[in-house]
């Protein structure tokens, strides 16, 4: 399901904008990463896209079709986590799924064998019967992004899935979202946690103050903030000890900023940040060789999603 | 279970599929038949049974006349069992071979028989009037000398010489003493006159008994019908029970459970809009109460159609139905308002107490208004639970209310209660949306107001005054238009801060809604109903008017003001000082509007006490509108 966000905006009290002005076009099929600080408007936009809420100025569409002409017509294709959704504890996964699909009007035969597979898909068979209260915290956010899923939903919004979860559940989670996408599902999700959205999203945007920064494929949006910022990390062969600080004499005398240095399996390295491209970095390797120094790998470093994130930041609070 | 279910309209479904999960259902469904055969048993086992509990219990739901009226004015006496029919026996027989002389006994037979001929003598001495009544007399004479000879002087041994001691007192009898004197045990005589047909009557049963008692062994004067009526009675009981408090409490509990554990929110993410999720999230409990309640609606029915008394019995259930209804969906909203902050446990038992205190005040309203007083009949038109009890009272007992307008009244605030019901349920649906904005539209808030200015002016008696209606009524409908005006107070999932009020066209709804009752209820009053009566127009005195205007104003200030913005406890503290200074207020309002107040050192009355005291009444006067709307400007964004 295709979703896009035309001009959107959305005022409590006629005066200050929660968002603004805010356009997206999310592709169908793939997983959207909304980011930005607590207060950004993520959930506003959210619950705007979930008719939840109704936008103050500027039209949500789903495929096309305006989301405010029929808003419980468009519920019926999306599938809505907010965020900090409890479950019902002395109901189990089953019985809350049931409940669910009715509060969706699926017919009962429909419903069973929807429940059955979707439990199967979300590896809960075996805690069907079991009270939700007594699920793992992953478990219950799987019986949660289930529940959303329940009545096959072209549009999955997730607000801050991994909110409390722990290092396992998140990546339970990443799993159970790859399998989402993979039966073709549209899914927007929220995140103040950027790695967890830096290799799992096709796109991001990024928000702050009610207002989009940016917006696009993640490659995109590095490349486009990698402009003469040049990242090396040299692995070196240390024989005599001394490796680093023949390197560290070497780079003293070039435009070069030495990031960190260290050891990685067994070997020294230094990550420098070279001020003049391509070239001078070819210069500067040439004079390490010559110098004794023995690099065995020099790989530039990419940029992260995470510190994209945190120049922009900088640069709108500067 | 699950072909009964499919039936139910999609909204419901799910709440209640959640609601009978499990083995709920059967669970639920045991319990209620457990209850209905309980009903069933207490009936008949208080109707029939021939113990001493069961009587008492029949006595006093007034089914049966005490066991000694019965005795006394049939000259039966009751034996409980075998061997006190023995025992009974040989007194009679003694009676009848050696007079009352021959009885020395304490039991029920010998008091019965010696009241009975105590009476008879005490009957001689009382001037009769009539061919009849003095040949009556002529006849216990006679019974007499055969049975009780000695009680022929019973009025020499009862004289009393006055009391030296005491100047002035009269000499007297005492026969019951006499009578102990003479015979060694004590009986108290019946009250006789010649004048009481009943007093005669039992005089002649005696004399065709010659005296003496029968005795026959206790049973039940009630038959099957009555143990049905008894039955209907209690799940009578029990359908005002679950419909009043328990289903009012479980729909508030676990509303407030589901807006204090936040799973609201992705229900309201789902194909149900927010009306179908109001009524749905009320169903679920609804159901678990229908299963114990429509058993005992059948119970009730079976009852009722038993003691013949059907129609009030349907006035009964349209007074409940519209209680239920209103209770339930008002209870809801209370849950949603108060979840947030308070745990459902807290919400549970604050809502029992209130039923309680509720239930309390509207059944004794209700017994006092049908059973004795006329002019406070209309007041079951303000609290159902007072029509209820007396729609109740007529479907057990017939006969029904000294007034007829007792029920007119409570069938009006079942009305009431169903159009209050649908502005509580569209409050709700606007609250489970979310949404910004008043709980009820400007349209909804007339309606609102008419249904409560309609059932006001129905509680008072039709004969009052029209400046009593106008003043007496306005004291009425001032909470449910402060409850009307709050919903009428923009919300929003924003801080105060960021909201704006309209204060200026809120306080003029209050106006319109008091305008109508104290200037257009009058006119409707006299031009269709009354056009002799008497409209005193002192009533619109310009002082008395500013005193109005100014005690309705601060009024609606002060609910905008607990609408819009929680409150500290100095706020609070405030607030109830100003709401003390509107009832002064109004009070000024009423004596300059009736005339008691027309000198100009009356405007500010505290001015009697002491001038300070007036000053700082006139000080307040102005200074508590404008503190009102400068802490509206401090806690909201902005006022219109």
């Amino acid at each position: 399901m295709r979703v896009e966000l035309d001009n959107v905006g959305k005022t409590y009290d006629g005066d200050s904008w929660a968002v603004r002005e805010l356009k997206l076009d999310i592709p169908s099929g793939s997983i959207f990463g909304l980011i930005g600080p607590n207060g950004a408007g993520k959930s506003t936009t959210l619950r705007m896209m979930a008719t939840l809420m109704e936008p103050t100025e500027g039209t949500v569409e789903l495929d096309g079709n305006k989301v405010a002409d029929a808003p419980l017509e468009a519920r019926r294709r999306i599938g809505f986590l907010g965020d900090g959704n409890p479950l019902y504890k002395q109901m189990t996964p089953a019985e809350y799924l049931r409940m669910f699909g009715q509060c969706f009007r699926m017919p009962r035969a429909e419903l069973e064998q929807a429940i059955d597979d979707t439990l199967e898909t979300f590896d809960l068979t075996a805690k069907r019967d079991t009270e939700c209260g007594a699920l793992s915290k992953g478990m219950r956010q799987r019986v949660l992004i289930a529940r959303c899923l329940l009545h096959k939903p072209g549009l999955l919004i997730l607000d801050e899935p991994a909110d409390g979860l722990d290092p396992r559940g998140r990546n339970d989670l990443r799993r159970t979202l790859g399998r989402i996408q993979d039966m073709g599902v549209t899914i927007v999700i929220s995140s103040h946690i950027l790695r967890e959205l830096d290799d799992l999203c096709d796109q991001v945007a990024i928000i702050q103050r009610g207002r989009l920064v940016v917006a696009g494929p993640i490659d995109q949006i590095i490349d486009s903030h990698e402009v003469s910022r040049f990242v090396y990390e040299l692995r070196m062969l240390d024989e005599d000890g001394g490796a680093i600080e023949r390197a560290q004499a070497v780079l003293a005398r070039k435009r070069a900023l030495i990031e960190e240095t260290g050891e990685s399996e067994g070997q020294p390295f230094v990550r420098i940040q070279v001020q003049g491209g391509e070239g001078l970095m070819a210069e500067i390797l040439a004079e390490l060789i010559g110098a004794g120094v023995k690099v065995v790998t020099c790989s530039r470093q990419r940029s992260r999603l995470e510190d994209v994130y945190d120049r922009i930041s900088e640069n709108q609070v500067n | 279970m699950d072909k009964l279910l499919d039936k139910l309209p999609a909204f419901a479904l799910p709440f209640v599929t959640r609601s009978l999960r499990g083995s709920r259902a059967k669970r639920y469904l045991v319990f209620s038949a457990v209850l209905t055969g309980m009903t069933m048993i207490i009936g008949l086992w208080i109707a029939l049974g021939a113990g001493d509990f069961e009587r008492e219990m029949r006595t006093s739901l007034d089914f049966e006349t005490p066991m000694y009226e019965r005795e006394r004015d049939e000259l039966t006496v009751l034996a409980m069992d075998a061997w006190q029919h023995r025992d009974y026996e040989e007194s009679r027989a003694v009676l009848e071979r050696e007079g009352l002389a021959g009885l020395a006994g304490h039991d029920t037979y010998t008091s019965t028989a010696g009241t009975a001929l105590l009476t008879a003598a005490v009957a001689l001495e009382k001037p009769a009037y009539g061919e009849q009544h003095r040949a009556l007399q002529l006849q216990l004479r006679t019974l007499l000398e055969r049975r009780a000879p000695e009680l022929l002087e019973v009025r020499k041994e009862a004289y009393h010489a006055a009391d030296e001691d005491y100047p002035g007192s009269e000499p007297y009898y005492d026969y019951d003493e006499a009578f102990s004197l003479s015979y060694g045990f004590y009986v108290g005589h019946d009250y006789f006159e010649w004048t009481d047909p009943e007093a005669v009557a039992r005089m002649q049963t005696l004399v065709e008994r010659d005296g003496i008692p029968e005795i026959e062994v206790y049973s039940s004067p009630l038959g099957l019908e009555h143990a049905l009526g008894i039955a209907g009675m209690l799940a009578g009981f029990v359908l005002m029970a679950v419909g009043t408090v328990l289903a009012p409490i479980l729909v508030a509990v676990q509303q407030a459970q589901e807006r204090n554990e936040n799973t609201l929110m992705p229900l309201t993410a789902t194909a149900l809009n927010p009306r179908e999720l109001a009524l749905g999230l009320s169903a679920g409990p609804i159901a678990v109460a229908l299963i114990f309640v429509v058993p005992q609606l059948g119970v009730f029915g079976l009852g009722a159609l038993a003691m013949g008394y059907v129609v009030p019995a349907l006035g009964f259930l349209g007074v409940l139905t519209g209680a239920s209804v209103l209770l339930t969906l008002g209870a809801q909203l209370v849950g949603d308002l108060v979840g947030t902050k308070r745990t459902p446990g807290i919400v549970g038992i604050a809502l029992m107490v209130l039923a309680v205190a509720t239930w309390s005040f509207g059944a004794t309203l209700g017994l006092e208004a049908y059973e004795y007083d006329r002019d406070i009949a209309g007041l079951v038109a303000l609290l159902p639970h007072a029509g209820m009890t007396g729609f109740y009272l007529t479907t057990w007992y017939g006969g029904g209310s000294s007034s007829g307008y007792f029920y007119l009244a409570a069938l009006a605030n079942a009305g009431g209660c169903l159009v209050a019901a649908h502005l509580v349920l569209s409050a709700l649906s606007k609250r489970i949306a979310g949404r910004s904005g008043p709980l009820l539209t400007r349209g909804q808030a007339v309606a609102g107001a008419l249904t409560f200015i309609l059932l006001a002016n129905l509680a008072m008696p039709l004969d009052a005054e029209i400046e009593m209606r106008q003043y007496i009524g306005l004291g009425i409908l001032s909470v449910p238009f402060i409850v009307l005006l709050m919903a009428r107070v923009p919300l929003g999932d924003t801080a105060p801060k960021l909201r704006s009020v309209p204060v200026m066209p809120l306080l003029g709804e209050l106006g319109a809604w008091s305008a109508a009752q104290f200037i257009l209820i009058p006119l409707v009053y006299v031009g269709l109903f009354s056009p002799e009566l008497h409209w005193d127009l002192e009533v619109f005195h310009p002082v008395g008017l500013v005193w109005l205007t100014w005690s309705i104003a601060v009024t609606g200030l002060i609910a905008i003001r607990l609408a819009s913005a929680p409150n500290k406890i100095l706020s609070n503290v405030w607030l109830a000082f100003c709401a003390v200074t509107v009832v002064i207020a109004f009070v000024h309002a009423v004596l300059w509007g009736v005339g008691e107040f027309n000198d100009i050192d009356e405007v500010f009355a505290m001015a009697e006490l002491s001038p300070v005291l007036g000053l700082l009444q006139a000080a307040l006067a102005v200074w508590i509108p404008i503190s009102l709307v400068r802490q509206l400007r401090s806690v909201l964004g902005g006022i219109r």
